[in-house]
């Protein structure tokens, strides 16, 4: 599984850095960005909540 | 005041909407977080007071643990407990979210930012023509459900006395007394009654505006937004922007009458507004908190949660814990906001943070442009008497440099 960020549509709400703090932080921009780009497995639940909880749509979860 | 049962949970009287908090609240925000990260009060039915930043971040981003179902206000707002999206958990609150995030983008605010310029500037240049005003009613009160309700689509000469009455619920949340609780009764019923004839305006000819969405929309996955949900819908947009983004502006100003060389930096360096709203809304909370419900048995900051339990995160203490922020009573325009939970933090992060921080900082430039040499009295600047939804002003009266009052 990789984690994609779209940055066209990411305005920075900080909902994925709340519900997968693991996963993602803020850059200097306040935008999105995954700290992991492979997360392991274990991590697939936290990276689906991050993506349905955004408000955006913003976050994408291939393979 | 407090206390220390035998169970080592440390019980108060807490009382976010009391008088004596209005007071003192910072004081007591912070010696409670010092106390305890989690408080027992047995304020109305109950319920733990949660001061520590990363309990109350983990609280907010556990929707799981804690529940937004039974509403975010101790006690259960007068307009009811059932707002959208607010009082959903995920998934529902995703469907409902997603259909009003749109409006409230930053893009979408930015395509705004003209209009809103125009109105705030209007305001303004009237107080410059005026000579004294108060900061509250004449201008903090107004914009945001100007906005707010310009976005829903209702017409300008319809929305003071809709603003009023919501005013009124807002202001007594609380209250026991009888002869008001039947007219904010009266209030609710009248504003439910505006809503509906909106919403069947819409539906008999849509135009380009949020109530025709709600009105005549599918939603995301199936189905429409009922009356009664409209009426949630549009009462959460409603409170959660008026009195939060009025209260910033005013603390804003209130501050920087107390620390000239901040206000004299800002209007010399404008683009360091938007740094001063965060730290403003960081220092000043301008929501006090937001409740959440205990979903199961569990251990949470050295207490013991039950399920059924309400917790209030107290937003107004966690954004001042010093485990957080270094030096956390001081503004200090670099510090990092990005974990900051002065607009609430997880899936009900504010949906109106961006159109907040445009309305603040428009008003903001637009104070330094038109009234630059204004003088706040703050001899009679008056706190609110009420702080549970918010660091308030009930008063912020000023005038033109060189005037008299």
């Amino acid at each position: 599984m990789k984690i994609r960020v779209d940055r066209e549509l990411c305005e920075g709400n900080s909902v994925c850095v709340a519900l997968a703090p693991a996963l993602f932080d803020l850059d200097d921009d306040n935008m999105a960005v995954p700290m992991v780009e492979n997360p392991a497995a274990e991590a697939m639940a936290e990276a689906e909540r991050a993506a349905n909880g955004c408000p955006r749509e913003a976050i994408a979860l291939d393979g | 005041m407090t206390k220390t049962n035998s169970d080592d949970v440390l019980t108060t009287h807490f009382d976010h909407h009391s008088r004596q908090f209005a007071r003192t609240a910072i004081t007591t925000v912070n010696e409670l977080r010092e106390q305890a990260p989690v408080a027992r009060s047995d304020a109305y039915d109950g319920f733990w007071v949660v001061t520590r930043h990363d309990l109350v971040a983990e609280a907010f981003r556990d929707f799981e643990s804690f529940s937004s179902k039974n509403g975010a206000s101790i006690p259960a707002l007068s307009f009811g407990s059932t707002h959208i999206p607010t009082s959903m958990d995920p998934p529902d609150h995703q469907i409902y979210r997603r259909v009003l995030t749109p409006w409230f983008s930053q893009s979408s605010i930015r395509k705004l930012e003209p209009w809103i310029r125009e109105t705030v500037a209007a305001l303004v240049a009237k107080l410059a023509e005026r000579g004294t005003w108060d900061f509250v009613p004449d201008l903090a009160d107004i914009t945001p459900g100007t906005v707010t309700l310009t976005i829903l689509g209702m017409a300008p000469d319809r929305q003071g006395e809709f603003l009023a009455a919501m005013a009124r619920g807002m202001e007594n949340q609380g209250t026991t007394d009888e002869e008001l609780l039947a007219e904010m009764a009266r209030d609710k019923e009248w504003l439910v009654a505006q809503i509906l004839g909106e919403a069947a305006d819409r539906r008999a000819a849509p135009r380009d505006d949020l109530m025709s969405v709600l009105a005549n929309d599918e939603l995301p996955g199936g189905g429409k937004v009922t009356d009664a949900q409209i009426v949630d819908i549009v009462m959460v947009l409603l409170l959660a922007g008026f009195h939060t983004t009025s209260g910033a502006l005013t603390a804003m100003l209130v501050h920087l009458e107390r620390h000239p060389e901040l206000r004299e930096r800002l209007r010399a360096e404008p683009e360091r507004i938007p740094d001063a709203i965060e730290e403003i809304v960081r220092l000043y909370a301008p929501a006090t908190g937001m409740a959440r419900q205990v979903t199961h048995d569990r251990e949470f900051g050295g207490v013991q949660l039950r399920k059924g339990d309400m917790a209030f995160m107290l937003i107004m203490a966690a954004s001042r814990d010093p485990r957080q922020f270094e030096n956390p009573d001081e503004l200090d325009l670099d510090r990092s906001n990005s974990k900051s939970v002065a607009f609430g933090w997880g899936v009900h992060r504010c949906l109106g943070l961006h159109l907040a921080r445009t309305v603040l900082r428009i008003e903001m430039e637009l104070i330094f442009e038109l009234l630059p040499d204004y003088e706040i009295d703050l001899e009679r600047v008056r706190l609110s008497h009420t702080m549970g939804i918010g660091y308030l002003h009930e008063s912020v009266p000023a005038r033109l440099g060189g005037r008299t009052a």
